[in-house]
């Protein structure tokens, strides 16, 4: 009998510890501003939907969707997400996510390798840092690494070293790399609600900085544009401001001075 | 104390003969005593720099991912930059000699040409290293009361290595050399070798306003010529030097208004000036006004204050400047 009630214990002692486990797993809101509703989807196939609210699990494959102008937080072991206004995103496993619309930042400190896709995108990040994602009409999306180390991989375009302030695009199935540029960091900090819009400052926040001062003194020039949607398999919608013959500030010598 | 008296005796007949033959090594040596040394351009420190100000910037909403411009960046992040500096001012007490505020009142024209290398960026993933090498030539004229005898050039050279930390505080070592030679004699009267090392913090105190913290330590290893004394030695002008600075770094409209004060401590062992300690006070503002990006024109104004532990001679000086200045900086 003695026997029995021990051998009870030991199991319940490690379920619960499964169960601790598991639920530690998920990711969990942290952060709520506005509206964010979770279309949870059960075995049966049929699906409930209902109002996020801080501090609750996400189960797996359930969608996640943040209202205009509401932006979530949600932390998964170490890792840190953040959803912009108008996203539908979902979770599959610790290291798979689909950002089915809208944009998504993603903080992690330490080693990594998560797989992100899209509607019809993907690539598997295997490193740290600070990378913003958002999806493009061509059912791809702009990987935006602010600061990091390590590769992204397609299985199309291979593996690339990721290098912050170099946005890649992704797109297609199997998927590839499409236009990449370097862009402004300090522009996009300063404009980036993903960056400015929650209440606690990233983890990240003293390598971001470097990046951009890592990147000031690389700089050789801006460009007159501002990089737009990709609607089409081909490249990147770009807008042009300023001075449309002046297509790379500081560039010519007089130019350096005035 | 015999000794002090000794070079009191010195200092006095010196003052004699700039009556008349114009200047002596006594007053020479006073006109270095009081020269300010501006060891780094801010290019090399880091201090200053768009990525801190955050300017250059067209005017785009916010958005969840934020505005996404192009740049062209360097892929091995060697630059260089050159420039000229034109300042022309009063100084109240130019051959910093003790007593009161203003001696020898003059106004100042001086021309500095410099120019600069940063050798690469190395990312480390905690810090940024970046080794800098420059050089200057300073042409330091006297262009009132009669002091056109003193006027002398300058040659300045660093090589220096700035690592920069994520938390906002950098770090550097590095070496200076700095040599002053008189226009009208083609002697080298002084010059000096400086190993430091320092460090500089930057704080983003609000929109408009930044914060800037400077400390450092180094040792002056200075050459210059004796007065004559037995106990004298071509190295006494040598110190150790503490010093520490904080800046305000405040932008209005265009304009950019700097108030600075800066304190320094410094500790002489050799020659006549073995035993001697100098604490100095040095107070100041600075307004900049960027005409292009490359291009500003500022007004300043600052005062000086020096005060010895030796009473004679007596070192404790105190002085003003106020002046404009055009600078215009190039960088690769």
């Amino acid at each position: 009998m003695t026997k029995k009630i021990y051998h009870f214990f030991i199991i319940a002692a490690v379920n619960s510890a499964a169960f601790f486990l598991y639920a530690n797993e998920k990711p969990r809101s942290i952060f709520v501003q506005g509206k964010t509703e979770i279309i949870e989807i059960n075995d049966l196939n049929s699906s409930r939907v209902i109002t996020l609210s801080e501090n609750y699990s996400i189960n797996y494959n359930d969608l996640v969707c943040t209202g205009k102008g509401s932006r979530t937080e949600l932390h998964q072991k170490e890792l840190i997400y953040r959803l912009g206004s108008m996203s539908v995103i979902s979770w599959h496993s610790l290291n798979s996510v689909t950002l089915h619309s809208g944009s998504m930042l993603l903080c992690s400190s330490k080693t990594t390798s998560i797989t992100v896709c899209s509607v019809e995108a993907n690539a598997t990040f295997q490193g740290s840092g600070t990378i913003i994602f958002e999806t493009t009409d061509n059912g791809g999306f702009k990987f935006i690494p602010i600061e990091a180390r390590g590769t992204l991989i397609t299985s199309k375009g291979g593996l690339k070293a990721v290098k912050g302030g170099r946005m890649m695009l992704v797109m297609g199935q199997p998927s590839y790399y499409g236009d990449a540029y370097d862009i402004d960091l300090m522009l996009m900090i300063k404009t980036s609600g993903l960056l400015n819009a929650f209440p606690d400052p990233l983890p990240s926040f003293g390598r971001i900085s470097l990046a951009i001062y890592s990147q000031e003194l690389k700089l050789k020039g801006k460009y007159n544009a501002l990089i737009g949607d990709a609607t089409t398999k081909d490249n990147l919608q770009m807008w042009q401001f300023g001075d449309s013959n002046e297509e790379i500030k500081k560039k010519g010598f007089f130019n350096r001075f005035f | 104390m015999k000794q002090n008296l000794f070079l009191s005796l010195a200092l006095m007949l010196s003052s004699f003969d700039v009556a008349l033959f114009g200047q002596t090594d006594s007053q020479v040596r006073s006109r270095i005593e009081g020269t300010d040394r501006p060891v780094l351009p801010p290019q090399a420190t880091g201090e200053g720099t768009a990525a801190q100000k955050g300017k250059d910037s067209p005017d785009v909403s916010t958005s969840d991912t934020g505005a996404q411009r192009p740049v062209q960046l360097k892929e091995n992040g060697i630059s260089s930059f050159f420039g000229y500096n034109t300042k022309y001012f009063y100084r109240s007490n130019p051959l910093a000699q003790s007593g009161t505020l203003k001696q020898q009142a003059t106004g100042m024209w001086t021309n500095t040409f410099f120019a600069g290398s940063g050798l690469g960026v190395f990312e480390t993933g905690d810090a940024v290293i970046t080794p800098y090498i420059g050089a200057s030539w300073t042409i330091n004229d006297y262009i009132e009361g009669g002091l056109d005898a003193f006027n002398y050039n300058s040659a300045g050279a660093y090589a220096l290595l700035l690592t920069q930390f994520g938390n906002g505080w950098s770090v550097r070592a590095g070496v200076s050399y700095s040599a002053d030679s008189s226009t009208v004699n083609d002697t080298e009267d002084y010059k000096e070798y400086y190993p430091n090392i320092g460090v500089l913090k930057s704080t983003v105190l609000n929109d408009s306003t930044t914060g800037i913290f400077d400390a450092s330590i180094g040792s002056h290893n200075a050459e210059s010529d004796t007065l004559g004394l037995t106990t004298s030695d071509i190295k006494e002008l040598s110190s150790i030097e503490y010093a520490a600075s904080y800046a305000l770094n405040y932008e209005i409209f265009k304009f950019v208004i700097i108030p600075k004060y800066r304190i320094s401590y410094k500790t002489y062992s050799k020659g006549t000036n073995n035993g001697r300690d100098d604490l100095s006070h040095d107070a100041g503002i600075k307004i900049d006004y960027p005409i292009a990006d490359s291009l500003k024109i500022s007004a300043y104004y600052d005062y000086s204050n020096r005060n010895s532990n030796v009473s004679i001679p007596n070192y404790d000086y105190k002085s003003y400047d106020f002046g404009i200045s055009i600078g215009l900086n190039a960088r690769f």
